[in-house]
C-alpha cells in the first residue's frame, strides 16, 4: 500500500494537479478516501459564499476617500519634486534657456569665432550683441521666431491647467519671454547667464 | 482579476488622460504615470481593483465598514509606496500584498494571538433551529462567519487561493512565504472549516 496523501497533496487533489500515480492511493486507503471527500465538500460550501454586493454608491465612495486621503497625505521623498508648483517655472526657465540658446546659435555669424559674441539680459529686453557689429538679419528672425515658438510651447502648457489652477498653485503665468526672464532672481540670472556663456563658447558645427 | 465596470468620475478639478477615447491603458503604465505624481491614472487604478482589493477586505473581516476602512488604508499605503513598485510583480499582486498586510495588521490588533478560536462563540446567533431549513443567505453568512473565524494566515491562504484564484506562487509571494506552507495553511483552513460547519456539510 502507497503512503497516505500529505495536506500538500490533497490540496493538489481538489486542484487536479495530483499525480496519477498517487490519486491511486485513494482506491486502496478508506481514510484518505475520506478525508479527499471531505476537503470537496468544504471547498464547495467555502466557494458558494459570496461577499454581499454594496452598493453602487459605494464605489465612487472608495475613490473620494482614497483621493482625499491623497491629497492629505504630503508627497515624500522624490516626489515631492514632482509638483507643478517646481516643476513648472524649472520647465519655464529650460525653455527659455533653450530658446536663448538657440537664438544665440543662429545669430552667430558665419565663422565668428566663441568670443566674438556677448550676451546681456535686462529686464524686460532682450539683446544680442556680437563683437564686430555684424548681425545677420535674417538668422536674427529667425532667432525670434524661436523664442516665440518657445513662447507658444509655454502657452500651450499653461492652456493644460485647469481653470484657476496657476493661482491655485501660486505659479505665475509666464506669457512672454520676457516677462519670463525678468522673474528671474539675480542668483538664477547668473546661472543663466553661466549657461549662455557656455553655450555660446562651444565649438559652432 | 475582474476589473470594476462601475463607472467613477473624473475627481473633481483633475485632469482626464485624453478626451479621445483611447484603448485603457495598462496598469504598468498607469503605474507609470502615478509614481510621476498623476493622481488621476491612480484613480484609475483604484476603480481598476477596488472590487477585488474591497472584498479580500470583507472575507478577512466579515463586516463592510472595517472592509471599506481597510480598503481604503490599502490603496493609501498603494500610493504611498508607488516608489518601491518595480514592476517585478503585476499590479494586482502588489495591492493584494498591501491588503492583506492592512489586513492581518488589522487582525493582529483586534484579536489575541492565538489559532484557537471558538467558533460556537462567533457563529452561535446564526445556528438555525434543529431541524429548520437554512436558506441560502443564511449558509453563506455561515461560510463567511467560519472564514472569518480561521487563524490569519490561514484565513489569507484560503482566501486567496479559493476566491481569488492566485497560484500557490502567487500566495506566497503575498504572505510571504513557501508554496508547502501555502498549501499546509488552505488544507488546514478547509479542515477547520469542516469542523466549524459541521452542520452545513
Amino acid at each position: 500500500m502507497t503512503p497516505c496523501l500529505t495536506p500538500d497533496e490533497f490540496v493538489d487533489l481538489v486542484d487536479g494537479a495530483l499525480a496519477a500515480d498517487r490519486e491511486a492511493h485513494l482506491a486502496t486507503c478508506a481514510a484518505c478516501a475520506a478525508t479527499a471527500t471531505d476537503v470537496r465538500e468544504v471547498l464547495a460550501a467555502a466557494l458558494s459564499a459570496d461577499v454581499p454586493e454594496p452598493s453602487p454608491l459605494f464605489w465612487p465612495g472608495v475613490n473620494a476617500r482614497v483621493q482625499a486621503a491623497v491629497a492629505a497625505s504630503p508627497a515624500t521623498g522624490w516626489r515631492a519634486w514632482l509638483r507643478l508648483d517646481v516643476l513648472v517655472p524649472i520647465a519655464g526657465l529650460a525653455l527659455v534657456v533653450m530658446a536663448i540658446a538657440s537664438a544665440i546659435d543662429a545669430v552667430s555669424p558665419a565663422g565668428a569665432g566663441a568670443s566674438d559674441i556677448t550676451w546681456t539680459i535686462t529686464d524686460g529686453a532682450r539683446s544680442f550683441e556680437v563683437a564686430d557689429g555684424v548681425v545677420d538679419e535674417p538668422a536674427a528672425e529667425a532667432a525670434v521666431s524661436t523664442a516665440d515658438d518657445a513662447l507658444a510651447m509655454m502657452a500651450d502648457l499653461a492652456s493644460t491647467l485647469p481653470e484657476g489652477g496657476w493661482d491655485a498653485l501660486g505659479v505665475t503665468r509666464l506669457p512672454d519671454l520676457d516677462i519670463a526672464a525678468a522673474a528671474l532672481t539675480a542668483d538664477e540670472r547668473d546661472a543663466l547667464a553661466a549657461l549662455l556663456q557656455s553655450a555660446v563658447e562651444r565649438p559652432k558645427s | 482579476m475582474r476589473a470594476d465596470a462601475t463607472a467613477t468620475p473624473w475627481p473633481l478639478g483633475a485632469t482626464p488622460m485624453s478626451d479621445a477615447p483611447e484603448a485603457p491603458l495598462d496598469d504598468a503604465a498607469l503605474v507609470e504615470a502615478a509614481i510621476g505624481g498623476d493622481t488621476a491614472a491612480f484613480d484609475v487604478l483604484v476603480t481598476r481593483h477596488r472590487r477585488s482589493v474591497y472584498q479580500v477586505c470583507y472575507r478577512f473581516v466579515n463586516h463592510h465598514e472595517d472592509a471599506a476602512d481597510l480598503t481604503q488604508d490599502t490603496f493609501v499605503r498603494a500610493w504611498k509606496a508607488l516608489g518601491s513598485f518595480r514592476g517585478q510583480a503585476r499590479f494586482s499582486t502588489w495591492i493584494y500584498r498591501i491588503a492583506v498586510n492592512v489586513c492581518l495588521n488589522r487582525v493582529s490588533l483586534k484579536t489575541p494571538k492565538t489559532d484557537v478560536v471558538d467558533f460556537d462563540l462567533v457563529a452561535d446567533q446564526r445556528q438555525p433551529a434543529p431541524g429548520a431549513a437554512i436558506d441560502a443567505a443564511e449558509r453563506q453568512a455561515m461560510v463567511r462567519a467560519a472564514v472569518n473565524s480561521l487563524p490569519p494566515r490561514q484565513r489569507a491562504a484560503l482566501i486567496l487561493r479559493t476566491y481569488h484564484e492566485l497560484s500557490h506562487q502567487e500566495v506566497a509571494d503575498i504572505v510571504g512565504t513557501s508554496v508547502g506552507a501555502v498549501k499546509a495553511n488552505v488544507f488546514h483552513a478547509l479542515a477547520n472549516l469542516k469542523k466549524r460547519l459541521e452542520p452545513l456539510v
